[in-house]
């Protein structure tokens, strides 16, 4: 029997959805992820478990390692916006402070989502072997990159919303990256070493 | 016949049976899918065992699909996190349903490609070549799974290609790892059949012991020891 004649088991009453789903509508000009319920919690909850689940191997490491992502994105936040805010509009530039503050937030928000959907890996991995700390560094430096392209992305789309100069957005959003990428790194040294 | 129609839905259009989002869809698809890729990474663990005797065979018949499944659900709440974040949201009655769509494809591929890894590894090959082969047929069958999942996320969404590396990166590591915990799969000729080895060092630490070896260099022996969680335990 030809196999397009066999009776599926997929038969629904509703028709199968798209398997190829378009994605969310272009994202807002001011950044909003977060704005939604419960992303607050899942952040910060998702980058202590991060810290939590690498220092499993060494059971009475693991509450100590588990607020060290938290101080370093806390301590970028503290020490690195002041400066985007007030060189942005020293600069001259658009966009309200407000939507900047807005573009850091939903950024190290969607980071920290990122770092909660990787904990199980890293508990794993710190589980059956001796790379929960390095895990734990990487983990934290790559979440740390993700977050910063986040911010680049953000201040370029809310500069362009408020009808800025897009070149001048790009190269100050670079800058105060590379500023924040330091501050992160040293801060990185400090609390997981 | 239901079994049947569903194996050649699942070769021929994953991205189909993928798309059956509903959770009843869900609830009734998944033991089947289950019971495909459970069955057919048996069968290759199987074949993956067979050339030290019926007894590793069948150890490794009973490992082979925690190897399979292991990984990539370990990994799915990253692959969940990165599509949210990147502003490409999937639900997740869509991300499992892919996954084990995946997997079922893969375990039916891996259940033909049994006899192919048989083959060779029941002709006295060296033992180092036969764990290559077998890892390079595990990788084979396991990519169109990895494909299905990948192509069940939306389009679209900003750092897709960094989400895709962060997720295939610790996806290979996974792999390795929960291998290396595993093994062995395919023992050593002189060995007697083993279950499970004691967890020892990491993939890596073995990889390093083993490049050093190639290159003449015994000078700096490579001794296992315990790690992760059951370090501590025994040390008790």
């Amino acid at each position: 029997m030809p196999v397009a004649t066999l009776p599926s088991l997929l038969l629904t009453a509703e028709p199968p959805a798209d398997p190829h789903p378009a994605a969310d509508p272009p994202a807002a000009r001011t950044p909003d992820f977060h704005t939604r319920p419960w992303v607050h919690a899942r952040a910060i909850g998702g980058v202590a478990a991060l810290g939590l689940a690498a220092g499993l191997a060494g059971q009475t490491e693991a509450l100590a390692r588990a607020p060290a992502g938290l101080a370093v994105g806390a301590g970028v936040l503290l020490l690195a916006t002041p400066a985007l805010i007030v060189g942005h509009q020293f600069l001259g530039m658009k966009a309200a402070p407000a939507s900047l503050v807005a573009a850091v937030a939903d950024a190290f928000a969607r980071a920290g989502i990122v770092a909660l959907g990787g904990a199980p890996a890293v508990l794993w991995l710190a589980a059956t072997s001796e790379m929960g700390p390095t895990l734990g560094v990487l983990g934290l430096l790559g979440i740390g990159a993700f977050a910063l392209c986040r911010v680049i992305a953000n201040l370029y789309d809310v500069e362009r919303g408020a009808g800025g100069a897009i070149e001048g957005a790009t190269g100050f959003a670079l800058l105060w990256t590379g500023l924040a990428a330091l501050i992160g790194l040293r801060l990185l040294y400090t609390f997981a070493f | 016949m239901s079994l049947f129609t569903l194996t050649t839905q699942v070769l021929r259009d994953p991205d189909a049976v993928a798309s059956s989002a509903a959770s009843a869809a869900l609830g009734r698809l998944a033991p089947p899918l289950l019971a495909l890729a459970v069955g057919g990474a048996a069968l290759f663990g199987l074949a993956a065992g067979a050339g030290n005797g019926p007894l590793q065979a069948t150890y490794a018949a009973i490992k082979m699909p925690v190897l399979f499944l292991l990984p990539p659900l370990v990994v799915l709440p990253l692959v969940h996190a990165f599509a949210e974040a990147c502003g490409a949201s999937v639900p997740w009655s869509r991300l499992s349903i892919a996954t084990l769509a995946g997997l079922a494809r893969s375990g039916l591929l891996a259940a033909a490609a049994a006899p192919v890894l048989w083959l060779p590894l029941s002709l006295d090959t060296d033992y180092h070549l036969a764990v290559l082969l077998f890892v390079a047929s595990f990788m084979t069958v396991l990519l169109p799974a990895l494909s299905t999942v990948a192509r069940a996320v939306p389009r679209g969404g900003t750092l897709r290609p960094m989400a895709l590396v962060g997720t295939a990166l610790t996806l290979g590591l996974l792999i390795a790892q929960t291998g290396w915990v595993l093994r062995p799969f395919v023992a050593r000729p002189t060995v007697a059949p083993t279950f499970l080895r004691a967890v020892e060092g990491d993939v890596f630490s073995a990889l390093g012991a083993t490049t050093r070896s190639a290159t003449g260099d015994y000078d700096d022996a490579w001794a296992p020891e315990s790690a992760g969680v059951w370090r501590e335990r025994r040390s008790e």
